[in-house]
């Protein structure tokens, strides 16, 4: 919950700044000032935005794995298992009888 | 500064009316090609397909061969390498496997089956772009839509400006037709987003075509040339047998291991 | 066992035994009753919004209940669970090879043999070189108890399919429980030029050319070992079979062909079995590992 609202938050001030830069590069264009650079706190927004967006969609999707892929190994006991060979002539039937 | 900074104010309306519908135009006929494609798609694995897939597994087990046959004894190698190479001596059941001859790939104007397929793939990536080509000439030619953030040289001119009959105007300003063409590729990211990966939307895979090892082979891929690249490759590959000496790596490294630890247990 | 779990938990523990292959049928079915009654669902189907979820659960389940005895109708029940499921996604995806062969194992399960046959010969029929369908007719004999026969079918498929290395190793299982040594070392030949630096493959291969005891697969076996000893340093497994095809080479039978490396072997194998016990046996069952060495005739002093 608190991820997607961080999510849409980055997005909206993304897009606020976004929107300040292109205004403010009007407001060059009309005053007939040199255009370059932009005030810093359209800076800063931009950067904070750029932060909290990018958390916001890492910690959104699914959650980090083991770098070691330790817990990722095969069990010892399902080595061996090959699904399409399963063969279902086994004790199965009377050791797991619905009582 | 570059000569192409020097600004031209263009009407925003290009912007609104030009750019953004273009994209979205482009987007949703991505979509649509690709339900399309999926509809028209047939699921039928023919005779030949199943062949040639079979055909790509006994490539692969002789490239294996070649990576992994160091592991194996020699003679075990030798074994292998006599089943896909050996020369028959007039007797055709001692032919080695990639000694077989496959038949000459079809000639995609005889076999009207075949085509149909090839046209029927074509079909829906080849007439969407001649349309839409048609439409944004005829629509959205004579102006300027955007500008490239970088500057190119005046080569780009031809291709990047069509309809703009201005020789003195900077190569960076382009027609709408190039905005189409980033449009493709722009749109390809959002069509993997949206319809996952290896979508029918996508015509880069189509551009490329892959060797016949997967399900649907390039009918035009000749497999004896296949085979016989295959065959001289396993030829000159001679077998250095990775386990050799492999007793005496072992004692070494386990000596070396232990001297480490001594001299560890040393520095306490 | 499952009842203190919530609902989602379970789904997570289900979904984690489809991924990594498990066997787990009678926990399969437990986690399956306690997740419906859990959702208060009518059926299964029901209890899974998530459709793409959903329809693969169905078919874990199915199997989960042809391994616990669910194929044929219990007392009581109309018809089997398994049945059931199969029903629910035959209405789901009617054209559908993989329910087709889903059908075929549940025929199998009842022991109508005659009936999977038949489905997976149309199967075949349909798409030529269906593996799955070839696959599941080896099954047939080998449930049936009909090992040869097994063998032919799977060895022809092998000869035509020669990358699929899960039926490589089938068949070497199968040739291994006819006694075939021989041809089961040529499966694992091609099993260690699949996956070479996997361990696995190299120590079966060595415990095949041991049984076969010549001379020459004595020295084939001890590479092997050693290059698994190598792989996997600290597995006890590979260690024990090098001593003991060290000392096999070490007997009156091969005394022409000693060489000073097998004995420098051997001590290395009985030194590191005995560091790697020493590590993680406690003192009592040190002791009856030291006997036990003893009476193997471990006699080199470390």
């Amino acid at each position: 919950m608190l991820t997607r609202v961080a999510f849409v938050l980055g997005a909206l001030l993304l897009f606020n700044a976004a929107y300040s830069t292109v205004q403010y590069r009007n407001f060059l264009k009309m005053a007939e000032k040199d255009q370059s650079g932009l005030p810093i706190d359209i800076v800063l927004q931009t950067l904070a935005a750029m932060v909290l967006a990018t958390w916001a969609i890492v910690e959104y999707t699914a959650p980090f794995k083991n770098i070691h892929g330790s817990n990722e190994r095969v069990r010892y006991d399902a080595v061996d298992n090959r699904p399409i060979f399963y063969s279902f002539q086994h004790r199965g039937a009377l050791l797991f009888k619905k009582q | 500064m570059a000569p192409a900074a020097i600004p031209l104010l263009l009407d925003t309306s290009i912007r609104d009316w030009v750019l953004i519908p273009i994209v979205i135009v482009m987007f949703l006929l991505g979509i649509v090609r690709h339900h399309i494609t999926e509809l028209l798609k047939s699921d039928r694995i023919d005779d030949k397909a199943a062949k040639a897939a079979l055909d790509g597994q006994g490539l692969l087990r002789a490239r294996v061969l070649r990576a992994n046959g160091r592991f194996l004894s020699p003679l075990a190698f030798q074994m292998r390498k006599n089943f896909f190479t050996q020369a028959d001596g007039g007797d055709d059941s001692k032919k080695g496997w990639l000694m077989q001859e496959r038949p000459k790939p079809a000639n995609p104007m005889g076999d009207p089956s075949q085509m149909m397929g090839m046209l029927k793939n074509n079909m829906s990536f080849v007439i969407p772009q001649m349309l839409i080509m048609g439409w944004i000439n005829y629509f959205f030619s004579g102006f300027i839509a955007t500008r490239v953030p970088f500057p190119l040289t005046v080569r780009f001119k031809m291709m990047l400006q069509r309809g703009i009959e201005l020789p003195t105007l900077d190569a960076s300003w382009v027609s709408s037709l190039s905005w189409y063409f980033l449009a493709v590729f722009g749109v390809r990211g959002l069509h993997t987003l949206v319809l996952g990966e290896g979508n029918a939307a996508d015509q880069s895979m189509n551009m490329q075509q892959m060797a016949g090892m997967g399900m649907t082979p390039n009918p035009t891929v000749d497999m004896n040339q296949v085979f016989k690249a295959e065959r001289e490759n396993l030829d000159l590959c001679v077998h250095e047998y990775a386990l050799a000496n492999i007793e005496r790596a072992l004692l070494d490294t386990a000596s070396v291991s232990a001297t480490s630890t001594t001299s560890k247990l040393k520095q306490h | 066992m499952v009842k203190q779990q919530s609902v989602s938990q379970m789904k997570a523990r289900l979904s984690e035994l489809r991924k990594t292959n498990q066997r787990q049928s009678e926990l399969v079915l437990e986690l399956a009753e306690a997740i419906q009654s859990g959702q208060g669902a009518r059926s299964l189907a029901a209890a899974f919004s998530d459709e793409a979820e959903r329809w693969d659960v169905l078919e874990q389940v199915a199997r989960a209940a042809m391994d616990c005895g669910r194929a044929r109708p219990t007392r009581g029940e109309e018809e089997s669970l398994a049945a059931t499921l199969v029903k629910q996604l035959a209405a789901r995806f009617p054209e559908s090879n993989r329910v087709k062969l889903l059908q075929g194992e549940l025929f199998e399960a009842q022991g109508d043999w005659a009936g999977a046959t038949q489905l997976y010969d149309e199967l075949l029929t349909e798409t030529p070189n269906h593996a799955a369908a070839t696959k599941r007719k080896a099954v047939i004999f080998k449930s049936r108890g009909d090992i040869p026969k097994a063998i032919s079918v799977l060895a022809a498929y092998v000869q035509q399919a020669m990358a699929d290395y899960e039926a490589w190793v089938e068949l070497s299982e199968l040739y291994l429980s006819r006694g075939d040594f021989q041809r089961a070392a040529f499966c694992f030949e091609e099993l260690i030029l699949s996956n070479p630096l996997s361990p696995v493959y190299h120590i079966r291969y060595a415990e095949t050319l041991y049984t076969m005891g010549s001379l020459e697969n004595l020295q084939l076996a001890r590479k092997h070992y050693a290059n698994a000893c190598k792989i996997q340093p600290d597995d006890a497994r590979s260690l024990l079979g090098l001593y003991m095809t060290c000392s096999a080479l070490n007997s009156e039978k091969f005394i022409k062909q000693r060489t000073p490396i097998n004995e420098e072997l051997e001590a290395f194998a009985v030194s590191r079995l005995k560091q790697l016990y020493s590590k993680q046996a406690s003192a009592p069952q040190l002791e009856c590992l030291n006997e036990t060495f003893s009476k193997m005739a471990l006699t080199t002093s470390s």
